[in-house]
């Protein structure tokens, strides 16, 4: 168990630097002066020169490298070149944005996904099922940009104005204010989800409840309810919740898109903004946040897993 | 097959996605106009009897552009399925057939390339190699590889176990042989499946980034750029955005539904 | 002797005007000013550094503006005003400019003003060392020299006509010639204003400067200056009002921005524009022939209202905006005809039409919908485009300057000269942003004199003639000026929509 705990770290760990070095060398590759960049077209070449000699990019890529990562570890990104300001404390604040945001999304997901499970398996073969069971099936077909698109028409603008389609600034203005803006993105990233999340559970459910202990439960003349919270749920929630923690850095993924549609200031749109004006510290700096935060998520999923049941490793894979 | 024509989801999502690819590939005689052709009088026109999807903002009609959209839309998602199946098949095949250092190692490799969140590593690719439709594929594709090559190998660990592949070894047959006329025969069914799911995983991810303005270059537009184009004015125009919504759904909802079923008669065809 | 009794007038009219805005303005304050409070503006760009000389962006210039003085500067018509300096007069050829400064102006440290304190901030700008972007700017000064303490003398090596403009320049603040603070975070100016607080991409704090010498000025007690990066979140800002100003509305946000409770919306035509570049050296567009063929295809009407939303003035090819006084409305932007365009085509050789790739940006508003409006419109003529959009870095790096046939992006000059000059002239004779290759010797010498031309009539025949001809025969097609669009809050009072880089917060005042 210890043995495999320290492996698993060293693993994420080891994929950590991977990923580091990979994203150091894709911006590197990058097309583009950036001395050029920052400058505009006003600039001479002396001032072109001036600063490429100022920004350290005449050194050889090795050696920044290892200063880059060097700085990494302790927190400091470089500074951004649009913004003319350090990377870190920038990074930090709309990593907690969209830490918020992804941590109301998977609550949804796993209050809506693991409902949505148990309703469709218990009332396996109905009229229920079916219907909520195809609608699960074309959610997951469903991507984030049409999630969000449609509940901007509907909530924020289009039919009603009850919501706002942007304008998140944090905690702030108070509680309600700061959830009124939340709403449409975490909804718009916990639909394709929950769906997701609803089918595994209820194949979970319906495999527990088809098992022998559930059959040797009932023949006892325990009560329906009984049988379903003490036999079939304990059994059932192993794979949901492994699946629902394992989707924990996959959120991260889809965070991007939500946080274009609804220009929530997050880590996504961070990057987005630094892929469009080339600002490569804050290329770097967000796809070592994202790819660390959906590394340690999965190990967390492992983690969880292990918790309740060491047999099921296979599912971490 | 006679179960799966009587199962109503089936036949619905078969028939959806046929008129998709129908309409994908007839799109230059169906279309009423060249797809960036610009009717400047008629600019964010509802959908009217000329134009039946409405109008965008330059005044281009908004069905001719979903249906030579729908056309990118296709041919990225088949272009990075088969990106996934050149990489994933013979990777997935052969981890199997030989185990031990040669599955270790392929597998291993895909691991690496999955502890990436899907959208960050296509993004990045798409960073370096610059925004186009091959480039697109490609990202894509290389991408969900890993994933193809994972259920590969487990359908055709299932088979490799059986007699007939002892059998051929012994008769002295050689790898590659028993490879691709004894073990992929008996795996086609998850393949299958596996191809349906990908496909619809494929446009959902390519029109992503399309949204995000990292794959097809304007005047051409796929049904995530469509939308993406009328993002400062879909509330006052909504038709711009929702029929390439509706299209983009219905083509990856049909295909999801596909692979449950197909998945689902599979598993019986087992249980018989 | 016209000339100089045209000094005298202009000096008179300078006079006149100056002694009118002082009177006019405490004037005014009798009938209802009310003063204090805290103006609150939203940007969207932060200010890096704030020493004058250095500084590079508009809302740099507009901090700066409110911590120091010029000896000069530009109204809104484009017309030289008094600022430190209370007149000025040229010798007779436009070569040595003398300025008399106003007396007892006070640093925010307490120390006068004066002539030496001018002389340092000019030869700041004029040291290589410095760096300045506004050495070129400035004009061919040879010298520079204090007279007596309240008098100025500038000798240039050549004449220019603007040269009392130049002055104006957000470089060319005046800033005290020996001080111990930090200038790019601290301040210490005469301008109406006390640097309070300054934090790189958050906000900026100014407080009232008590001692402004522009007596009743400035009239609130504080500014403070928020930085919104997320266009989104300053709009909301302005609706709720947790600001009073949002400086700059883009065209596409206007409508989330019109009848707006509480809201007033307002615009001014600029300098700023997006042109279609045909480099001049190099095939096909060395041939007027072809140039004028694709000027011949556009609907510029048709292009202003779906860029622009119609926010814009129509251009006519040549970059002197509609708003300057030197602009000259006989010159008319070309009219669509295809069947005259063809004809040109043919004409020049391409009686099949012509093939051609434009490169665009969609890194600044306008560019590739412009792009894709050309496509379409040239197409009909026998232009087949295929566009190619890059991201910025890559359009400066491997477009500008080196295709053949691109878009690019221009914001407004502050002089008349520098709007035309450095545009059309050939490269190596003062075409400094000349990225067209475009050299026609009847340009260069219309420009070049008209710079050096002190007869306004003179001068405005001389830009006239060079306007036609880069209408007609130029590299560029400058289909549209973008207007400056504000929007503030109804309690705002004493502010307006400025065509230039300027937010005169001394005289804006908050009904309560």
């Amino acid at each position: 168990m210890l043995k495999f705990l320290a492996a698993r770290i060293v693993y994420t760990l080891a994929v950590l630097v991977a990923v580091s070095a990979l994203v150091f060398v894709v911006t590197e590759l990058l097309p583009g002066n950036v001395a050029t960049m920052i400058l505009g077209t006003d600039a001479t070449a002396e001032d072109i020169a001036r600063l490429t000699r100022l920004m350290g990019l005449d050194q050889p890529p090795a050696q920044r490298f290892i200063h880059w990562l060097g700085g990494v570890i302790q927190g400091d990104f470089g500074e951004s070149l649009r913004m003319q300001r350090p990377v870190g404390p920038i990074l930090a604040g709309r990593l907690a944005n969209s830490l918020v945001l992804a941590g109301i999304a998977f609550a949804m997901v796993a209050v809506g996904g693991l409902a949505l499970g148990l309703v469709t398996a218990l009332n396996e073969g109905t009229r229920l099922d079916r219907v909520l069971s195809t609608l699960a099936a074309i959610g997951t077909s469903l991507p984030e940009f049409v999630t969000g698109t449609v509940l901007i028409l509907i909530f924020a603008g289009g039919l009603f104005s009850v919501l706002p389609p942007s304008g998140y600034d944090g905690f702030r203005d108070g509680t309600v204010d700061a959830l009124r803006h939340l709403a449409l993105p975490a909804c718009a990233l916990a639909v394709i989800l929950t769906a997701y999340v609803g089918r595994v559970t209820r194949t979970s459910v319906i495999d527990a409840l088809r098992s022998d202990y559930v059959r040797t439960a009932r023949l006892k003349g325990l009560s329906e309810r009984t049988v379903v919270l003490r036999h079939v749920l304990p059994n059932a929630l192993v794979p949901a919740v492994t699946v629902l923690f394992m989707n924990l850095g996959w959120m991260f993924g889809g965070i991007v898109v939500v946080e274009e549609i609804f220009v929530f200031p997050g880590i996504g749109r961070l990057m987005l903004f630094g892929i469009a004006e080339r600002d490569w510290p804050v290329i770097q700096a967000c796809a070592v946040v994202i790819a660390a935060v959906y590394v340690f998520g999965n190990l967390l999923g492992d983690l969880a897993v292990l918790a309740i049941n060491p047999r099921l490793r296979e599912w971490t894979a | 097959m006679k179960a799966l024509a009587k199962d109503p989801l089936f036949v619905v999502a078969l028939a959806v996605l046929t008129l998709h690819v129908v309409l994908a590939l007839l799109a230059t005689h169906v279309a009423p106009y060249p797809f960036d052709q610009m009717h400047y009088d008629a600019a964010m026109k509802p959908p009217s009897t000329t134009y039946w999807f409405g109008t965008d903002r330059y005044g281009r009609d908004v069905f001719s552009r979903v249906l030579y959209g729908g056309q990118i839309t296709l041919a990225f998602g088949f272009g990075a399925v088969a990106v996934c199946f050149l990489v994933g098949l013979p990777a997935g095949l052969i981890a199997a057939y030989f185990g031990g250092i040669v599955d270790q190692v392929i597998m291993r490799i895909m691991d690496v390339l999955m502890s990436f969140p899907t959208l960050l590593l296509g993004l990045l690719i798409l960073i370096i190699a610059g925004p186009n439709l091959v480039n697109l594929i490609l990202a894509v594709g290389l991408v969900y590889c890993p994933r193809t090559t994972r259920v590969v190998r487990s359908a055709a660990l299932a088979v490799r176990q059986s007699t007939f592949i002892e059998a051929a070894q012994v008769r002295g047959e050689r790898a590659p042989y028993i490879i691709v006329r004894e073990l992929l025969p008996c795996a086609w069914g998850p393949i299958i499946v596996e191809f349906c799911i990908r496909l619809g995983y494929a446009i959902l991810l390519g029109a992503s980034f399309n949204y995000l303005g990292l794959g097809v270059q304007p005047p051409a537009a796929d049904w995530g750029a469509l939308v993406q184009e009328a993002r400062s004015y879909m509330v006052r125009a909504p038709w711009t955005v929702i029929f390439p919504i509706i299209f983009i759904s219905t083509l990856v909802a049909s295909l999801h539904l596909l692979g449950d079923a197909l998945d689902e008669w599979l598993k019986e065809g087992d249980v018989a | 002797m016209n000339a100089l009794s045209h000094r005298i007038g202009n000096a008179i009219i300078i006079l006149v005007a100056a002694v009118l805005s002082l009177v006019a303005t405490p004037w005014a304050a009798a009938q209802g000013v009310q003063t204090g409070g805290t103006l609150k503006i939203s940007f969207p760009g932060s200010p890096r550094l704030l020493d004058p000389p250095i500084t590079g962006s508009a809302e740099e210039w507009i901090i700066t503006s409110w911590l120091y003085n010029n000896l000069t500067r530009v109204d809104e018509k484009f017309n030289v005003q008094p600022d430190l300096a209370e007149s000025w007069e040229p010798n007779a050829n436009g070569t040595v400019w003398t300025f008399k400064l106003v007396k007892g102006v006070k640093f925010h440290s307490g120390r006068e003003a004066t002539a030496d304190d001018v002389v340092h901030s000019i030869n700041r700008i004029l040291d290589p060392n410095t760096k300045s972007r506004g050495k070129g700017g400035l004009g061919p000064i040879a010298k520079v020299e204090a007279v007596d303490p309240y008098t100025v003398r500038f000798t240039l090596s050549q004449p220019v006509a603007d040269f009392p403009a130049n002055l104006a320049l957000p470089y060319a603040r005046i800033t005290p010639r020996e001080t111990k603070l930090n200038l790019n975070t601290q301040a210490d100016g005469t301008g109406p204003f006390l640097l309070k607080e300054f934090v790189v991409g958050e906000k900026v704090v100014v407080e009232r400067n008590p001692n402004y010498f522009r007596k009743g000025f400035p009239r609130v007690d504080q500014v403070q200056a928020t930085i919104y990066p997320d266009s989104t979140a300053e709009i909301n800002a302005l609706k709720e009002g947790k600001t009073d100003i949002m400086w700059q509305v883009r065209p596409d946000q206007v409508p989330l921005l019109t009848n707006v409770g509480g809201i007033k919306l307002e615009e001014v035509p600029t300098g700023s524009f997006v042109p279609i570049v045909m480099r001049a050296d190099q095939p096909p567009f060395d041939n007027p022939l072809v140039r004028k063929a694709l000027k011949l295809t556009l609907d510029r009407k048709v292009i202003v209202e779906n860029i622009l939303g119609g926010h814009g003035v129509i251009g006519n090819d040549q970059s002197l905006p509609p708003n300057n006084p030197f602009y000259d409305t006989a010159v008319k932007a070309s009219v669509r005809d295809i069947a005259k365009a063809k004809q040109l085509l043919a004409q020049a050789g391409y009686p099949n039409g012509l093939k051609l790739t434009l490169y665009t940006s969609d890194a600044r508003v306008g560019m590739l919908p412009l792009a894709l409006l050309t496509q379409q419109m040239a197409k009909e003529a026998g232009f087949d485009i295929n566009i190619q959009t890059v991201p910025w870095d890559v359009f400066l790096n491997t477009v500008w300057e080196k295709r053949p046939f691109y878009i690019n992006n221009w914001f407004a000059r502050p002089t008349t000269d520098t709007s035309i000059t450095p545009f059309f002239t050939t490269r190596d004779k003062g075409g400094s942003l000349n990225d067209y290759y475009y050299s026609n010797a009847e340009v260069d010498r219309l420009l070049l004199a008209a710079q050096a031309e002190l007869n306004p009539q003179t001068r405005k025949q001389l830009f006239g003639k060079a306007q036609q001809i880069i209408a007609d025969d130029g590299p560029a097609v400058i289909p549209f000026f973008k207007n400056n669009i504000t929007a503030y809050r109804n309690n705002v009072e004493g502010y307006s929509a400025d065509p230039g880089v300027n937010l005169l917060a001394d005289k804006v005042w908050l009904k309560r």
